[in-house]
């Protein structure tokens, strides 16, 4: 760490005397963001709340960047005094996490230092932070963008991930060619159709140290994608294939990978059709094949699957991508019924109707000697177009939004569901989970700067926890406050000692780019899911406080 | 374009052409042979500790990685199952009635932190391998190939006796250095129990992957001279250097006693780095 935050001043220094080399006037922009989460932590045996001898422990970060013409600079200092519950202790202490400098001369861009990068949909490479999940697998090393002519684009790296304040033991090589077709000249720019075609190529390097087994040291994977737009219809397509990767998420099992994503979609005025299809097959892809949790992940696998926003349908079965195999389909209709209509009302109606299903992938056994998923074999033999019998998840939902007047609107909500707690919370033999969630959620604009949102939720199902309700009340004082009541009760849990209210409040206060958020409540134990990939989190009590910041 | 084409060509080629595509057998376990000098009888031999439970689905993978290091490397490992975790090693329903979880493995969890990271997981000779010491069951094998490439720095002898009577196991550990440290040490003596059947969880079996005949191997079951061993020397030690000390424990009813071992490790207390482990049957 202390050789990271060396690196980090002398990154620091040189971006200083840049901005002073540089002549006058134009001495450039700097610009930065600020956040801060701190919790104290109560005993709470009831909710079986781990205990914390910290009692108060903090995540931070602060991003300064500097800018000038078509070079820029930054750093971003973190700080893990210790790390918030449900993050990975292995963020402690201070350091910087991220530094790079780029500049773009004559169509072509460099980067050294850390940078994120995204191939295609990210079936094959996806370097991202997303700070709830604690998930930063930013790549460190060098980058090169160029694109020699309009409507074509190279990129290329060479780097290491990051891993919590250092570097995971993989190098990470990439190539990317994007060619927009309609990019190329000025009369196929206005062509109706239009084109976009890619091909990626991702490849890892760690050694084999196995007394044991042979390990390939150099993973290659290689993919194409396409995208077809025709006035109000858009194709898109991706393909990647990944060679033997045995890992310890695989269960070290030496068969080749590979992913597809496909969707259509109709889009007019008042109606949206999106249709989509995925499939993977045994492509968790890292740069260490000894990374648990979401660490030194190269590529995403995004969920098939509607993100909910309301808090039982969020937050109690959330669906996770599996990256070991899984077929998934998907349909969302977006329909606004017009305004001045019977059906449609003064302001119009807006329905969406969901619906996806996620299943296994078929599974054979290599030979009649060997087990399914057998570490140090093949594995399985898996058929492209069969489906297998497994169910993950099934989600059927219907979102009704309507303004009534100009102080009321209302959205109803209800989704049917279906989950495999075995399989999704890795929980072998628990039951499948069949539920229904239905929510009211209305709000009243009081005046022009005074509004109450209600919010009523239930999830009813006989297995697992039961029950829930949930009940939140949020009243907003525009522009800057804002205080809500939250509580969650599990009202059906077959054990009794279960039947927990989780209550929480929290008062936010707002100006500008300032946001100061302050909770008090107890935090229930569950999984948090953003795009498909979760993070534990435990249960907690306490006090909270957010402070966000930019400039 | 013609140019750039040719250029993604030749780059893919090439790229794809250094992938390392492995094939059957994957197995490429040599054994060496046994050296039977006399100077091989005072090696290195490595304490290597698994964090387990027994309804932890992916555990039997870390297990079955200890039986292949102890076919690789024999002689060379000596193995605990520490049982740990309400989630993973608690009392279940059914099958999974029993309770493998120790108030030492309890303790010893809460000082190295092994399972915050989740099971299986593990610890080599409790190395500390940047800030924790879990060390995933993947890489048990080059850390212990590290460790058993440095010649032995102490050498242990257990002698055993054991009075069927009032079901006592008395040890008697010879803890000889074979060179000059100036560190502090330990030595920490613990008893294991080998070939427990008794239902375990494993990913392999389809839902709900209960395997009921699996067999527990080196549990964990408790300590002759408690969590953390008794010091050794609080001067410098040399190769002239040697100390015994005799413990005695009853063991509970449960346990079957020829199938228990006495584990013994030497450590230095500052590090709490394992320089020499050893293991020997209760009753031979």
């Amino acid at each position: 760490m202390i050789q990271n935050s060396i690196k980090a001043a002398i990154f620091s220094m040189c971006c200083f005397f840049y901005i002073h080399a540089a002549a006058q006037p134009n001495l450039g922009e700097i610009h930065g963001n600020f956040q801060t989460d701190v919790q104290y932590y109560n005993t709470d045996t009831i909710i079986g709340a781990p205990i914390v001898p910290e009692k108060v422990l903090m995540n931070g970060f602060a991003n300064i960047n500097y800018t000038r013409d078509n070079f820029m600079c930054g750093v971003r200092y973190e700080s893990y005094l210790n790390a918030l519950q449900g993050f990975d202790t292995r963020y402690k202490g201070n350091g910087f996490g991220f530094r790079f400098a780029t500049f773009t001369k004559d169509n072509l861009t460099v980067t050294a230092g850390n940078f994120y990068e995204q191939f295609g949909s990210g079936l094959i490479l996806r370097s991202f932070e997303e700070r709830t999940l604690g998930i930063d697998n930013a790549l460190d090393g060098l980058r090169l963008k160029y694109a020699p002519i309009s409507g074509i684009y190279l990129k290329g790296f060479i780097a290491k991930q990051r891993f919590f304040f250092g570097q995971g033991e993989g190098i990470v090589r990439g190539f990317d060619g994007e060619i927009n077709i309609n990019e190329l000249s000025e009369k196929l720019a206005q062509a109706k159709l239009k084109v976009i075609v890619g091909g990626s190529f991702v490849s890892k390097y760690q050694q084999d140290n196995d007394i044991v087994y042979k390990l390939p040291e150099n993973v290659g994977s290689g993919g194409g994608r396409l995208k077809v737009s025709y006035g109000k219809f858009t194709i898109n397509g991706e393909y990647v294939y990944k060679i033997n990767d045995p890992s310890i998420f695989n269960n070290f099992i030496y068969k080749d990978g590979n992913a597809t994503l496909l969707g259509i979609s109709y889009s007019q005025k008042g109606l949206g059709i999106n249709l989509g299809a995925k499939r993977i097959d045994n492509m968790s892809f890292r740069s260490d094949r000894t990374a648990t949790g979401n660490n030194l992940m190269i590529n995403f696998l995004p969920a098939l699957t509607k993100q909910h926003s309301y808090n039982l349908a969020a937050s109690i079965y959330p669906y996770a991508s599996q990256p070991n195999g899984e077929v998934s389909f998907q349909g969302d209709v977006i329909y606004t019924i017009k305004k001045d209509t019977w059906l449609g009302g003064k302001y119009g109606t807006t329905i969406n109707v969901n619906y996806s299903e996620v299943h296994d992938i078929n599974r054979e056994v290599v030979n009649d000697t060997t087990s399914l998923l057998e570490p140090y074999t093949l594995g399985y033999k898996s058929d492209f177009f069969k489906i297998g019998n497994r169910v993950f998840f099934k989600d059927f939902n219907i979102e009704i939004t309507r303004k009534i007047s100009k102080k009321w609107k209302t959205i109803l909500f209800y989704t049917n569901q279906v989950y495999n707690l075995d399989v999704v919370q890795g929980h072998p033999g628990e039951p499948m989970v069949y539920s229904n969630i239905a929510v009211a959620d209305i709000t009243y604009k009081l005046n022009a700067s005074n509004a109450i949102r209600l919010e009523v939720e239930g999830l009813f199902t006989k297995q697992d926890m039961g029950d829930w309700a949930a009940l939140l009340l949020e009243y907003t004082y525009a522009p800057h406050w804002s205080v809500a009541v939250l509580d969650q009760y599990n009202y059906g849990n077959p054990e009794s000692e279960k039947q927990i209210h989780y209550f929480t409040g929290n008062i936010t206060y707002t100006k500008n780019s300032n946001r100061i958020s302050i909770g008090y409540g107890r935090q229930r134990a569950g999984l948090l899911c953003i795009g498909g990939v979760c993070r534990i989190v435990p249960a907690s009590n306490g006090l909270t406080l957010s402070v966000s910041s930019s400039f | 374009m013609k140019k750039i084409i040719s250029l993604l060509s030749i780059l893919v080629t090439l790229t794809f052409s250094a992938c390392d595509k492995v094939k059957s057998p994957y197995n490429e376990l040599e054994v060496p042979p046994v050296d039977t000098s006399t100077s091989a009888t005072k090696v290195r031999k490595v304490l290597i500790e698994d964090y387990t439970g027994h309804r932890c689905p992916n555990c039997p993978r870390a297990a079955e990685q200890i039986k292949l290091l102890k076919q690789a490397r024999p002689g060379r490992v000596v193995a605990i199952g520490v049982h740990v975790t309400n989630q993973f090693a608690a009392p279940g329903s059914g099958i999974y009635n029993i309770d493998f979880r120790t108030a030492l493995g309890n303790s010893l969890d809460s000082t190295f932190k092994v399972s915050l990271l989740g099971l299986p997981t593990g610890m080599v000779n409790r190395k500390k391998v940047g800030a924790v010491y879990n060390i995933p069951y993947t890489q048990w094998g080059a850390y212990l190939d590290t460790f058993i490439q440095k010649p032995a720095e102490a050498y242990i002898k257990i002698e055993n006796s054991y009075e069927a009577a009032t079901r006592t196991v008395t040890a008697t550990v010879t803890s000889e250095f074979l060179t000059s440290l100036s560190g502090n040490y330990k030595l920490s003596v613990y008893i294991i129990e080998d070939s427990i059947a008794h239902a375990q969880k494993d990913q392999l079996i389809p839902s709900p992957s209960n395997d009921s005949d699996y067999v527990h191997e080196h549990v964990l079951r408790g300590s002759l001279n408690s969590v953390f061993g008794e010091q050794l020397n609080t001067a410098p030690v040399n190769s002239t250097s040697s100390f015994t000390k005799t413990y005695s424990k009853v063991l509970s009813a449960a346990w079957r006693e020829k199938k228990c071992q006495i584990v013994a490790f030497i450590y230095d207390e500052a590090t709490k780095e394992v320089i020499q482990a050893e293991e020997k049957e209760v009753i031979e």
